[in-house]
């Protein structure tokens, strides 16, 4: 390749990078605007706010509603993520390393379970849910994530799985480990890359969804955060509530990029490398 | 320190392929045992048969004389050298060799102890703190001797523990692993699909082929006894020519000249035995001009010469029957069975000799270093010493 190619090439490539940040995260600078904005310079029509004010800050956190659903929030996407990756991890285990009847049936239905679109799913689940008494419950929101984010999970993780070679579980049961032990001290630290990347898909989805929250949640019980923000009202019947729900953006948002910043530092590709051959 | 017994062991997958026929086998207490055979014929079964890493279909495994056929592996205190090392690769070299000992819930003074004392015998002393990530093939090679020897087990199983390393540190590791078996006196059964390094490193050596033993004896008896045609291919490099003859009174005709049979064999042979697979070592061969009188002199058309320093290999063509039992043998045994009609044959002579590509070389074959073989069985028809 000759060097003035190359150059376009970097040029080309970062210019496009450029434009799919700015493209993305425009809406994200115009929630964080808006949100620092006077309530009476909402409608200033101006991108940067010509005044600083936390005072939409200080008004969603006086109103109780908004910290009991980040409450929920984190409870029930932590619990989600927790439960749906442990139970992927061993599905995905049993997939890729035990020859069983049916190993393609699970993966493609995990699979369809995926596709089925959720929407068709939350009239039978209300009224399951009320007969259940698990209508405005913790476990009411916790179920319906981990059977939609699971077949992600198992199909992220059995992908890692497959890239650790056997011979190491093989080793481990030779150096004098149960099958748990194996699984435990050899296997899931090499595939904690995607433990992880799993993980923080599962968060993501239980964090960010509206669908579920909105239609099995009636108080703040265990209504989260998205769902929160939709009952939003203003201080009179006369005035949109802008501000506050930009602000509870902001405040929802913080955790999840946390949760990546955290997360993302531990993928660390290449972690099985050494383990075998050359 | 163990005997391993394998009592009529046989080993058949779930799709029906017969990986091990049944095998009785007996790895005597502390010695270096060697399994070796061409690719797929069973030897690795044989190994995890023995580790517990697979279960035999039939049959009954012993270790000092108590039976563990259906023992978990973890509870056989055996260790195993894996081709590819499988070293846990999040973790240092210490804790890769500590590893087993945690699990046997050792207390860490002693522990630490014994990683100490393996790392001074595999001189891993400076590596310890590092990822097998940052290790060479033969660093990474002796941190999984490492591994195994720590605990100190009844036995160690290594399976086919230098094929990853270049041909160069292939030979020193080797002698290195003879050296520390001698040492330590562990009962060690060894894989490998390399002739060389069976007959370099066994006490002694069974070959196999297609999941059945064909003989099991030392490097010596495998070279000079022979118990059949496979064997007597499978030993030795470069390896044993063969060619068709016939038995004709007491004479025995080569296609390319004839040679007295000997003495130790007329008797023996039924007088129905007249087709017969003759093998000859290449060092049976010697050049007529340097030994006077020697039998079944011939010319050889001399095709191609190697000059190893002591050793003068001299390759050359014969005009013979090539299809048959020999044919599907040479094949089995990838040697360079020459074209149809002519069989390529290698002789060993002084290097003094004078010989030139393209010339023509006057060979004689010594009578009393021929093998013969049933034609048909390919079993040994002497049983005499070559």
């Amino acid at each position: 390749m000759k060097p003035g190619s190359s150059l376009l090439d970097t040029l080309f490539w970062r210019a496009g990078g450029l434009l799919v940040l700015v493209y993305a995260l425009l809406p994200v600078a115009w929630i964080l605007s808006l949100s620092l904005k006077p309530a009476a310079d909402l409608n200033d029509k101006h991108f940067v706010p010509g005044e600083l004010s936390l005072e939409h800050y200080q008004a969603v956190f006086v109103d109780a509603q908004f910290p009991a659903a980040v409450w929920n929030s984190i409870g029930i996407a932590a619990i989600s993520t927790a439960l749906s990756v442990l139970l992927a991890m061993f599905a995905a285990y049993a997939i890729v390393r035990l020859r069983f009847r049916g190993r393609a049936l699970i993966l493609g239905a995990a699979l369809s379970i995926a596709m089925f679109p959720p929407v068709a799913v939350i009239g039978p689940l209300f009224n399951l849910w009320r007969t259940l008494g698990l209508y405005d419950t913790w476990p009411g929101l916790i179920l319906p994530y981990m059977t939609f984010t699971l077949p992600l999970a198992i199909w992220t993780l059995s992908a890692f799985f497959r890239e650790i070679p056997w011979d190491l579980d093989k080793a481990a049961r030779v150096d004098g480990a149960t099958p748990l032990q194996a699984f435990r001290h050899v296997i899931v630290p090499l595939a904690a890359p995607g433990v992880f990347t799993a993980a923080i898909l599962v968060f993501i989805f239980a964090w960010n969804d509206f669908l579920f929250a909105a239609a099995l949640t009636s108080t703040n019980d265990a209504r989260t955060v998205p769902a929160a923000i939709a009952f939003f009202t203003g201080s009179s019947r006369f005035e949109l509530p802008t501000g506050s729900i930009a602000a509870a953006s902001v405040v929802v948002t913080v955790p999840v990029i946390l949760v990546v910043l955290v997360f993302q530092r531990r993928i660390v590709a290449g972690l099985t490398a050494g383990a075998v051959k050359g | 320190m163990a005997e391993i017994v394998l009592d009529r062991i046989e080993k058949r997958f779930a799709d029906g392929t017969q990986a091990v026929r049944p095998t009785d086998l007996t790895i005597r207490d502390g010695e270096l045992f060697i399994l070796v055979g061409p690719s797929g014929c069973g030897k690795s079964t044989l190994l995890k048969i023995i580790v517990g890493l697979e279960r035999p279909t039939a049959g009954e495994i012993r270790v000092a004389g108590e039976a563990v056929t259906g023992r978990d592996p973890k509870d056989r205190n055996m260790a195993m050298v894996f081709q590819s090392y499988a070293l846990y690769p999040h973790m240092t070299v210490r804790e890769n060799m500590a590893f087993p000992l945690k699990l046997a819930k050792l207390n860490p003074a002693e522990i630490a102890a014994r990683v100490k004392e393996a790392a001074e015998i595999l001189e891993l002393g400076e590596l310890l703190e590092r990822k097998p990530a940052a290790l060479s093939g033969g660093q990474r090679q002796r941190v999984a001797m490492g591994r195994a020897i720590v605990r100190h087990p009844a036995a160690f199983l290594l399976d086919e523990p230098l094929s990853n390393l270049d041909a160069k540190l292939r030979v020193q590791m080797r002698t290195e692993l003879a050296r520390l078996q001698r040492r330590l006196g562990t009962t060690t059964v060894y894989v490998t699909h390399d002739q060389t390094e069976a007959m370099t490193l066994g006490d002694r050596i069974a070959v196999l082929r297609k999941g059945e033993i064909q003989q099991v004896g030392s490097p010596r008896e495998l070279y000079q006894c022979p118990a059949n045609i496979f064997v007597a291919g499978f030993i030795g490099s470069p390896a044993m020519n063969f060619v068709p003859a016939e038995i004709d009174g007491d004479r025995l005709i080569l296609p390319m000249t004839e040679i007295p049979l000997p003495d130790a064999l007329r008797g023996r042979l039924s007088a129905r035995t007249r087709e017969v697979i003759v093998g000859i070592r290449p060092e049976r061969f010697t050049d007529a001009a340097r030994s006077g009188g020697c039998a079944g002199v011939f010319s050889a058309g001399v095709e191609v010469v190697e000059w190893l320093g002591a050793d003068l290999y001299v390759h050359f063509d014969v005009r013979a029957h090539t299809g048959g039992r020999l044919g599907a043998l040479q094949q089995e045994l990838e040697l360079d069975a020459g074209h149809a009609g002519r069989l390529r044959l290698v002789a060993r002579v002084g290097t003094d000799s004078r010989v030139q590509e393209g010339g023509a070389l006057g060979l004689c074959v010594d009578p009393g270093g021929v093998l013969l073989f049933d034609a048909e069985t390919g079993g040994r028809l002497d049983t005499g010493s070559a």
